[in-house]
């Protein structure tokens, strides 16, 4: 409770007071929908090829409950005309709230359009994080250079510090998820996170799935070893990632680790995450609660779990070897 | 909406993502989800060292004959690969194993129609096979430990 407390005062000190990290979260804000519209965009190039293959729309889920009614082509072409003028529209008008429900209606249509035909998680979190925007306060930009206006700025900062605790939140679930299969793995007497081949099996068993080789595939299986090291750490930065939020230090340097995670993952499993990447970078390379000067040894030891081991094996040899006569 | 009220909005917006999210898991298993939600539990299990899986052999197509018969992901000349990725056929070779289990003879003819569309030369006689594997083996070097016949098929010329 005392922890909890201690970080609820905190992040309300920089609500309060951060003027900085309140017009670097008005800028980054709108980021996301410009984005939107590049993405939506791009989805047109496969409107032709989707017209000229139409496929059966497996699992209508609720926000395609119209589409039944409709033939692919007509379904496919809708739902990707509305996502580019709904994200258009969010782009231009990002400080309305209206602008911003029209873009997650388009979000909405899409994620659930790339759902019909079996399950897909690329588009999950833009989602969300367009949902969670819609709570942003309208009109932001009026309040632009207005800093007096205290009750705006620390409701802006806190949509904006959730939407990156929600990101963090979802690789957190993943490693939770890794924890209760290895549990459950281990009731069976099968193979858990714990074993040294744990990250060769699950590469080999991907590859055969795929049927493709991936640049690391042969390594890995050569080098089970490095390979389940290599997994170990995976593990740590995902299931850690939640508290993350709340250690501004460590922002930037839980995004690239993850951002690394997914290249990773492409190296060794072909499994390629491309959506998600971008929010990373969007909502945490430049996040408004980081400090850039930030030394390496206060870093360190904001590492969750082992931030106080790591600094006292680093810097305790440090000053024992300067020491030395 | 002022400041507290947002505060638990959000929050609410926490505890039901993540609850409903794990709860996926434990209620439907899997990947699945209860749209929009997902539990995020990717790769969360580590297979086995000894898994059970299914396949299939081909055992000719066309004039061509293979003795002893050939895994599907080894005879790449037999289908199209030019637009459907390994994982389709993967999802149609588990489906058809799973109906012919099932005696599901509606469920064994769409599925036939699906992944026989695909082979590029006719008839194709092919077998649904179990096979027991180990996955680092079978990926380096194509070796199953055992396999049983299913059922046998010949595509109509």
């Amino acid at each position: 409770m005392i922890f909890f407390h201690s970080i609820r005062k905190k992040f309300e000190t920089i609500f309060d007071t951060e003027e900085n990290a309140f017009r670097k979260a008005q800028v980054l804000a709108p980021v996301f929908y410009y984005i939107l519209v590049f993405f939506s965009f791009q989805q047109l190039e496969g409107l032709k090829f989707q017209v000229a293959h139409p496929h059966t729309l497996t699992t209508l889920t609720w926000p395609l409950f119209w589409a039944q009614h409709m033939d692919f082509a007509a379904t496919v072409t809708v739902v990707l005309l509305f996502f580019v003028t709904s994200s258009l529209i969010g782009a231009f008008y990002s400080v309305h709230r209206l602008a911003r429900i029209a873009a997650f209606l388009g979000m909405l249509f899409f994620h659930a359009y790339t759902n019909a035909s079996g399950v897909n998680h690329q588009y999950d979190v833009w989602l969300w994080v367009s949902f969670l925007l819609l709570f942003l306060p309208g009109g932001w930009g009026f309040y632009k250079y207005r800093s007096d206006n205290n009750s705006f700025r620390k409701k802006f900062l806190l949509v904006f510090w959730s939407v990156q605790g929600y990101v963090l939140l979802t690789y957190t679930m993943s490693g939770i998820g890794k924890f209760i299969g290895s549990f459950e793995q281990l009731q069976r007497g099968g193979a858990t996170l714990l074993s040294p081949d744990s990250a060769s099996l699950t590469v080999a068993s991907q590859l055969l799935q795929m049927q493709q080789d991936s640049v690391l595939g042969t390594f890995i299986l050569t080098h089970p070893i490095l390979a389940w090291i290599g997994f170990l750490v995976i593990f740590y930065v995902q299931i850690t990632a939640f508290s993350v939020a709340f250690r501004p230090a460590l922002h930037r340097l839980w995004a690239l680790f993850l951002i690394l995670f997914h290249l990773a993952t492409y190296l060794a499993m072909n499994a390629i995450f491309v959506a998600p990447t971008l929010l990373l970078t969007v909502f945490f390379f430049d996040s408004p609660f980081a400090d850039r000067e930030i030394s390496l040894k206060n870093q360190l030891k904001a590492f969750p779990l082992f931030g106080t081991l790591f600094v006292r094996v680093m810097w305790g040899r440090v000053t024992k070897h300067t020491n030395r006569p | 909406m002022s400041y507290t009220v947002l505060q638990k909005c959000l929050l609410v917006f926490f505890i039901a993502y993540f609850s409903i999210g794990i709860g996926v898991h434990f209620f439907y298993g899997g990947e699945r989800k209860i749209y929009p939600f997902f539990s995020w539990f990717l790769f969360s299990h580590v297979p086995d060292r000894v898994e059970t899986g299914f396949d299939i052999r081909i055992h000719r197509t066309g004039e061509t004959r293979y003795d002893p018969p050939v895994l599907f992901e080894r005879a790449k000349d037999v289908y199209d690969t030019s637009y459907n990725e390994m994982a389709y056929y993967n999802t149609l070779i588990q489906a058809l194993a799973l109906a012919v289990r099932r005696h599901d003879e509606q469920e064994i003819m769409r599925i036939r129609k699906q992944l026989e569309a695909t082979f590029l030369l006719r008839p194709v006689v092919y077998e649904v096979v179990e096979i027991t594997y180990e996955p680092q083996k079978r990926w380096q070097r194509g070796e199953i430990i055992q396999s049983a016949t299913i059922q046998t098929f010949e595509t109509q010329p």
